[in-house]
């Protein structure tokens, strides 16, 4: 394999899915990696939804031009010519004829290539362990994409246990789906639910119904089918709930809202059962292969790990030596997966990786442009002092931004919003600053030396992918963190990780004797993490926060009230845009027979189809219309199956303000 | 040794409709088709592609658990044509 750049995309794939408005994938990323011998580096990570603003980004570009016109710009901000990459991965449609398929099948594996990444992403965060020590990697997630896919797989999750760099693959089970489920019922995010679970005592204790979802439900896939049957049972428990509350069963918890009370009882069963389906992947496993857990690594990625409580119980419960997860667990880190996974076929063990810590996105050039474009509200610029950074958490929260975002969907330190959590009211003021229930909890970050003497059996958490107790007698002295059964996701820091923001919480220890900050995400509702200074001014402007801290800078505001604009500050969106003439010219190219939406997206979703067919040609066009229509007459809960999973992949997740339009149609119509 | 003549026109046509389908080099006609990982929508396919061809397939039959062999020795009988 040749020394030099490799860039890893995990996009959309250009046309088809851009004239259908789909997001074939979602949350989309690129990353660019260095091979030099035997040493392999990732130089930098864009999830694309910081870019665009359009969170969880799926949407499509309309061709492959516009597609490598956007990667090629992100590779120039890191001072790289897309001309000196030899290949490209992960995306049919990006890189031209340096595009190579290396995420697909290999043929010792009946897996999808999809859940294939994630365990890559996380059994292979560093390559020493992978390769000296056993490792068990879990993919759990709610399902694969089918862009790389050749086939329909009979498992949609897929596990790994590794020795001395082989993998040998089996399928597990995921709940995730259990949380999909509860989305969309509830129409609250998989975080916010969770949340709600511990927030609210209220408990309906349904065991066995919860039996009945461990012993029944495929956990295993399809993905689809598991779907449905999650929602059909997410449905029951919803109905149990609600009739034990009547029957004055379930104690209630005043403090909420009748329908607060309900999710929160059943979100508390969902994942009950979530953390017996992955208990007993453990121990499937480990009675296969027969490690002891205290010598054995647990890699866990997919959308599921990052359901902190499930993770620290499993590894409390069996003891692993360590955690391997990446901070983007989700699919955030997918470009991840399939470039290391890409290096393992070609290379084997024959190539040294560690994971370089989250701090890989984009840095933020333009200060002293952003600076100039609002001198009309900024009061003083000053360069950043720690003592000072303390004084201020102590008056109140402070915006934070330095330095290359973090990545994976959790605010690290770089992206940020740091608040005192001593002080009962920052809970309430993070809270009213990004539109969240009062309820929502506030994660902390610690030191990671003082991590034993305020949380129980903590172990280090990097990426804020663990929940530990709080120590009983600390908990009065931070209110503003924990959880009502005391649980808290914490962030461990050392200074080797950030060194400023370390030495901040030594001072800020000095002062308090806590050296602990609370730490939420720099973003407000609907919007993604920030990623330029010019969006955290506009955040601050809009939301009255006084003292911010841009990139080493000690920025105060003025004249806020005459700041007039009312929402975030809007992103890179032109390579994603539709409009009409373009969407029309696209159609006439790639389906000139005129077949309706359905065929489109059921070819696109079935790998055989694709090899079979091509609605481009006319005459083929025809002959995918005869054969889906046969196809879906044989099965009515097929067509209602598709039909669903069409709703769900277009129109839900981003462009704002097309969706609202949709829904108010909805509305009219 | 299989048990029945598969070097007609419509078996070979068939099994090699399968073997592209289902994307593998060589099917063993022993087999059921969904041994060969085939499933509902596979099977439509098949009887699609055979249909163009003026052979009338079901995929009742090719989803039943019926080796191949038999399902393409029935399809030989029931199209009668030049030997």
């Amino acid at each position: 394999m040749r020394d030099g750049y490799y860039v890893s995309t995990y996009l959309t794939p250009p046309g088809l899915s851009h004239l259908l408005d789909l997001r074939a994938r979602h949350d989309n990323n690129v990353s660019l990696w260095l091979k030099s011998g035997r040493e392999v580096r990732v130089i930098a990570h864009w999830p694309v939804e910081r870019l665009s603003g359009w969170r969880r980004h799926g949407a499509a570009v309309p061709d492959s031009a516009t597609g490598d016109e956007l990667v090629a710009s992100l590779l120039t901000s890191v001072g790289v010519d897309a001309a000196d990459v030899v290949e490209f991965w992960g995306t049919p449609g990006i890189g031209g004829d340096r595009y190579v398929d290396v995420g697909g099948d290999h043929h010792d594996v009946d897996l999808p290539p999809h859940s294939v990444a994630h365990v890559f992403s996380c059994a292979l965060l560093d390559t020493e362990v992978a390769w000296t020590e056993p490792v068990l990697a879990l993919a759990v997630d709610g399902g694969p994409d089918s862009v790389l896919a050749s086939k329909e797989y009979s498992s949609s999750f897929a596990g790994a246990y590794v020795e001395s760099g082989e993998f040998t693959w089996f399928p597990v089970a995921s709940p995730a789906r259990l949380f999909t489920a509860a989305r969309h019922r509830y129409g609250l995010r998989e975080g916010t639910l969770m949340a709600l679970a511990t927030a609210a005592g209220c408990d309906a204790e349904l065991s066995e119904l919860r039996d009945e979802a461990l012993e029944e439900l495929p956990f295993t896939g399809p993905a689809t089918l598991l779907l449905v049957e999650c929602e059909r049972m997410v449905g029951r428990m919803h109905d149990a709930v609600v009739a034990a509350f009547a029957t004055g069963r379930v104690v209630a918890d005043e403090r909420f809202g009748a329908e607060e009370q309900v999710m929160s009882a059943v979100m508390k069963e969902v994942q009950r059962v979530s953390l017996a389906v992955m208990v007993r992947n453990v121990e499937e496993a480990r009675a296969r292969f027969g490690f002891d857990p205290t010598v054995t690594n647990l890699a866990l990625a997919g959308g599921f790990a990052l359901n902190c409580p499930t993770t620290s119980a499993l590894m409390a419960e069996f003891g692993f030596r360590r955690l391997l997860s990446p901070p983007c667990v989700d699919d955030s880190g997918q470009s991840l997966g399939i470039a290391l996974g890409a290096f393992h076929r070609r290379c084997g063990t024959g190539f040294d990786f560690r994971f370089p810590g989250a701090y890989l996105g984009h840095q933020d050039g333009e200060l002293a442009g952003s600076f100039a474009e609002f001198a009309d509200f900024i009061a003083e610029v000053e360069p950043a002092d720690c003592r000072q950074v303390v004084d201020d958490l102590r008056s109140a929260p402070v915006v934070w931004v330095d330095g290359r975002a973090e990545l994976g969907p959790r605010a690290l330190g770089h992206r940020s919003i740091l608040a005192d959590p001593t002080s009962p009211k920052s809970k309430d003021e993070l809270n009213r600053l990004k539109q969240r229930e009062w309820w929502r909890p506030v994660a902390p970050m610690v030191r990671e030396e003082d991590r034993a003497a305020w949380f129980e059996d903590a172990r280090p958490s990097p990426y804020m992918l663990e929940t530990f107790l709080v120590r009983r007698d600390r908990e009065a002295r931070v209110p503003a963190i924990a959880h009502l059964d005391r649980s808290a996701r914490v962030q461990t820091l050392n200074r080797e990780q950030d060194p400023f923001l370390h030495e901040v919480l030594s001072v800020f220890a000095e002062a308090t004797g806590v050296p602990l900050l609370c730490n939420t995400s720099l973003n407000d509702k609907g919007e993604p993490i920030i990623d330029t200074v010019a969006q955290a001014i506009n955040f601050c402007l809009r939301k009255g926060v006084q003292v911010a801290y841009l990139n080493r800078h000690r920025v105060t505001f003025k004249n806020m009230h005459l700041y007039q604009e009312d929402g975030p500050r809007g992103r890179t969106t032109w390579p994603f845009e539709r409009d009409e003439a373009g969407t029309a010219a696209l159609a006439g190219e790639l389906n000139p027979a005129g077949l309706d939406d359905l065929y489109l997206h059921v070819w696109l979703r079935y790998p055989l189809l694709r090899r079979r067919f091509d609605p481009a040609d006319r005459r083929s066009a025809q002959a995918l219309r005869r054969t889906v229509d046969s196809w879906l007459a044989t099965n009515h809960e097929l067509e209602a199956g598709i039909r669903l999973w069409i709703s769900r992949a277009t129109g839900l997740v981003d462009r704002p303000r097309e969706r609202q339009k949709k829904e108010e149609d909805h509305v009219r119509g | 040794m299989s048990e029945v003549e598969l070097d007609g026109r419509i078996a070979t046509r068939f099994l090699e409709v399968v073997a592209e389908t289902l994307a593998i080099d060589v099917v063993d006609p022993s087999r059921t088709f969904q041994d060969l990982d085939g499933d509902s929508l596979s099977a439509i396919i098949v009887v699609e592609t055979l249909r163009e061809e003026g052979i009338v397939a079901s995929a009742e039959a090719l989803l039943s658990s019926e080796p191949l062999e038999r399902v393409a020795a029935r399809l030989e009988a029931s199209h009668p044509g030049p030997r």
